[in-house]
């Protein structure tokens, strides 16, 4: 065999896996999104009549604290917290953090909930930076602002919020989030039904953008006319729906999106609160809850409650969403390297032995393999060094499985939710879901391949996330 | 064009040219699903509309009920019997056994008990629950044998529909569900006691002396403390010294929400227990009894290590009225940083009052 020959079958054999690896992540979204979508339908036929007014109406619903950290937030803060007031829930606190905003994201606060500094003093149960002063109101008792100086992340003033809420629930969500009237009473469902035994459980995040907002409530779902939001409609109904709902099936979650999550707050505060030192302190802080309570060999569950809804700002310029793709890949990368000891080890049990193994490779790598796929297999197209059919079936296994992906999502969605009224509505989506691999999920595999760079760079930074108003967009 | 099966590259082909009919296929699909839907739902609107005054007439004059059996077609069933249900939410008494009467006269009853015994258990805990809507004294043995049921999702639909009827004997029949094994049942068994249970709060009482497991022990005094049942206090003051800590703090919290003036030596005694959750509750039930005499013990309270029992100490001192408001105001003066702290922020604002965790 001469060198060219050997370079050729090299060549050939890393083609085939590129295809396999497409065929792969592709069955793996399918199986995952078949079994999300079981999971979903048996929890939305068993939970019944009435049984949200038992939460309601029982003086043992557990007490909770929204959390709420702001920075720069000034577009969307006030719609947020008055939406958060609204809220059906027996008895709760928001706990605004505003964490050294430069914008007028306080002056507002005070001004329109007539906030005044009190003398709260605070349980330092998990370190951040100085809390300089707590705000509350009169007129709106449920209401706490605290302003700590600016720095350490979304996790510092998250952990600021964990030191000044009071009750044992925390829900850790985003100032530009709106959640559904009875989002809070489903998301703490688990707490309830399963007491001693829910550690975290989290909520379904929506897309709100071309929604209509009023009075910090959603209440019309509209298609975004921007194509950019309308794609990550259908990304975020396959991965980060149905997908966790299907992870959540044999407790491998290991995400809890930081927009819309509930958690023990002894438990958070056992393993040290959230992470100042990660960009992506939301998984970072399931995972290492996994591994806490593994190590202690501890029952525990770990929820996500499909009928529980946040919806949100998606980005909507490619700056955004590169930003926000390059944090969570790299976020997704540090918590695996920091909690590698877990990885195919069976004392961590299906998380050590499943979950993560499959964000490693489907998740973190990905990018990876899809952009060598992306570069690799049509040049060796153009040099004659694979035939068109099977160019042809990896165009077809990159485009229509992915599709496939796509469309059966938005089926799954409409089945059990049905949340995008028109027949118009579903042909836009069904669209969408062909138009995310023309493109859309060709560049999101080269930003999240430059955060493998940025990664080992040590970028630790945020980026910036235009806000344009919830709904807006 | 050529296929050959052995190709690899024809089944590559074969395969593209199956995932291109599967993407048209789910489209189809997709949109035929969602017509369907459409179709559905407007029938189902147009049939509810011809339905309501017929369902208004029966339930204004049972005995014209007969008019809307024979309106009601079979695909109508599923239309009328949620027509029922949501009605079913709001209606009480009287009204609430006639709607239950239609649902019977509908033959909707008799279907429904079909299910319950013979029915998957998800059909099972949904009938269960459906049964419980429509709150009828008539289905509360079904409803009662449900109770035992091997599948819990059912038994946890079972206690909160027996719950929903809120009959004597009903509730009678939940008592021994505080000791289910099932964390979540006997959980929602406290939830039903606690909002129905006051009239068995005997029972209750008799069930506590007889448990035997912490698990159920702690469920009784937790419904007892939330009746606020008198009758409770001697066996609850029997139970303070208990070893299992978690039914200490839960005795802890019935005695002081119970609010027994007997209990008020012990309650003082209790803020100086080693643990904070006993010490809190002991403060909050010290506020309910506001007595002056317990003033000094308050205010040494005040300088506790944990920030909840500080709280419902000053709470206590600032409802005590005058006397305890003088004692903040001197905390404010003297030079104990954490009592300080704590009376200026109760007497800043000590009428937005957090409940305890």
């Amino acid at each position: 065999m001469t060198w060219w020959e050997g370079v050729r079958a090299a060549i050939l054999v890393y083609n085939g896996l590129v295809l396999t690896y497409f065929l792969a992540i592709n069955t793996h979204y399918l199986a995952l999104m078949m079994i999300g979508f079981v999971r979903t339908w048996r929890a939305l036929k068993v939970w019944h009549w009435g049984a949200l007014r038992w939460l309601t109406q029982s003086p043992l619903t557990p007490p909770i604290s929204i959390i709420v950290p702001a920075y720069n937030e000034e577009t969307n803060i006030v719609q947020s917290v008055r939406s958060l007031l609204m809220l059906h829930y027996p008895q709760f606190e928001v706990v605004v953090v505003n964490d050294g905003s430069t914008d007028d994201t306080l002056q507002l606060l005070i001004e329109e909930f007539g906030l005044r500094a009190v003398a709260r003093c605070l349980d330092i149960t998990v370190p951040c930076r100085p809390i300089g002063a707590v705000y509350e109101s009169r007129e709106y008792p449920a209401l706490v602002v605290a302003d700590k100086e600016n720095g350490g992340g979304k996790a510092d003033a998250l952990n600021a919020g964990l030191n000044v809420a009071l009750y044992p629930l925390f829900c850790a969500i985003d100032a530009d989030s709106v959640l559904e009237e009875e989002a809070l009473l489903r998301v703490v469902r688990p707490f309830v039904e399963e007491p001693g035994l829910t550690v975290a459980s989290g909520g379904v995040i929506r897309i709100a953008n071309g929604s209509e907002i009023r009075a910090g409530r959603l209440v019309r779902v509209q298609l975004p006319r921007a194509p950019l939001p309308l794609v990550q409609i259908v990304e975020y109904l396959r991965a980060f729906f149905f997908g966790r709902m299907g992870w959540e099936a044999w407790n491998g979650l290991l995400i809890i999106s930081g927009a819309f999550g509930v958690f023990d707050k002894q438990a958070v505060i056992r393993v040290g609160g959230y992470a100042p030192d990660t960009v992506g302190e939301d998984v970072e802080l399931v995972v290492r809850l996994h591994r806490r309570l593994r190590d202690e060999g501890q029952r525990y569950r770990i929820r996500f409650i499909p009928d529980a809804i946040c919806w949100t700002e998606a980005p909507t310029t490619l700056r955004a969403l590169r930003n926000q793709r390059n944090r969570w890949h790299r976020g997704l990368i540090d918590t695996l390297w920091r909690h590698r000891a877990m990885l195919g080890r069976p004392r961590y049990g299906r998380i050590g032995l499943v979950s993560m193994p499959c964000f490693l490779l489907f998740e973190m790598l990905g990018p990876l393999v899809e952009l060598t796929g992306y570069i690799v297999v049509p040049f060796c197209f153009l040099l004659g060094l694979v035939d068109a059919r099977f160019f042809a079936a990896f165009l077809g296994v990159v485009v229509l499985y992915s599709t496939l992906t796509g469309i059966t999502a938005v089926l799954l969605e409409d089945v059990t939710f049905r949340r995008h009224p028109h027949l118009w509505h579903l042909f836009v989506l069904a669209l969408a879901g062909l138009i995310e691999n023309l493109g859309y999920r060709q560049i999101n595999t080269w930003w999240r391949t430059l955060a493998f760079f940025d990664y080992l760079r040590g970028n630790q930074t945020w980026g910036n996330m235009e806000r344009r108003g919830v709904g807006k967009a | 064009m050529d296929i050959h099966v052995k190709d690899p590259s024809s089944l590559l082909l074969v395969f593209l040219l199956a995932l291109l009919a599967a993407v048209l296929v789910l489209f189809a699909l997709l949109l035929l699903q969602r017509i369907a839907g459409t179709l559905w739902a407007q029938h189902a609107r147009r049939r509810e509309a011809a339905l309501t005054s017929l369902l208004l007439a029966a339930l204004t004059n049972p005995s014209d009920v007969q008019p809307l059996v024979r309106a009601v077609k079979r695909s109508d069933r599923l239309i009328i019997r949620d027509m029922i249900l949501r009605l079913a939410l709001d209606l009480k008494g009287d009204e609430g056994e006639t709607l239950a009467g239609v649902y019977r006269d509908l033959g909707l009853l008799r279907h429904d008990l079909t299910e319950l015994r013979e029915g998957h258990w998800m059909k099972r805990a949904a009938t269960v629950a459906r049964l419980g809507a429509l709150r009828s004294l008539e289905v509360l043995p079904s409803l009662c044998a449900a109770l035992s049921d091997p599948v819990v999702a059912v038994r946890l639909a079972a206690v909160r529909a027996v719950g929903e009827t809120g009959d004597h004997e009903g509730l009678i029949a939940l008592v021994s569900l505080l000791g289910d094994s099932n964390p979540g049942v006997a959980r929602a068994t406290v939830e039903v006691l606690t909002l129905r249970g006051r009239e068995v709060a005997e029972d209750v009482l008799a069930f506590l002396k007889t448990a035997t497991t912490s698990s159920a022990r702690r469920a009784a005094v937790d419904v007892l403390g939330f009746v606020r049942a008198p009758q409770a206090a001697d066996a609850l003051f029997a139970l303070v010294e208990d070893p299992d800590p978690t039914l200490r703090i839960k005795v802890v919290k019935a005695v002081a929400a119970i609010g027994d003036p007997r209990s008020k030596n012990l309650l003082e005694n209790l803020l100086e227990d080693p643990l904070w959750e006993v010490r809190c509750f002991a403060a909050k039930g010290l506020s309910l009894l506001a007595s002056s005499d317990s003033v000094p013990r308050l205010r040494r309270a005040l300088e506790d290590s944990h920030w909840w029992v500080r709280f419902y100490a000053g709470l206590a001192l600032a409802e005590l009225g005058a006397v305890g408001r003088n004692a903040l105001q001197e905390e404010m003066a003297e030079g104990r940083p954490l009592a300080r702290t704590i009376a200026r922020y109760l007497l800043d604002r000590f009428e937005a009052t957090p409940v305890i965790p």
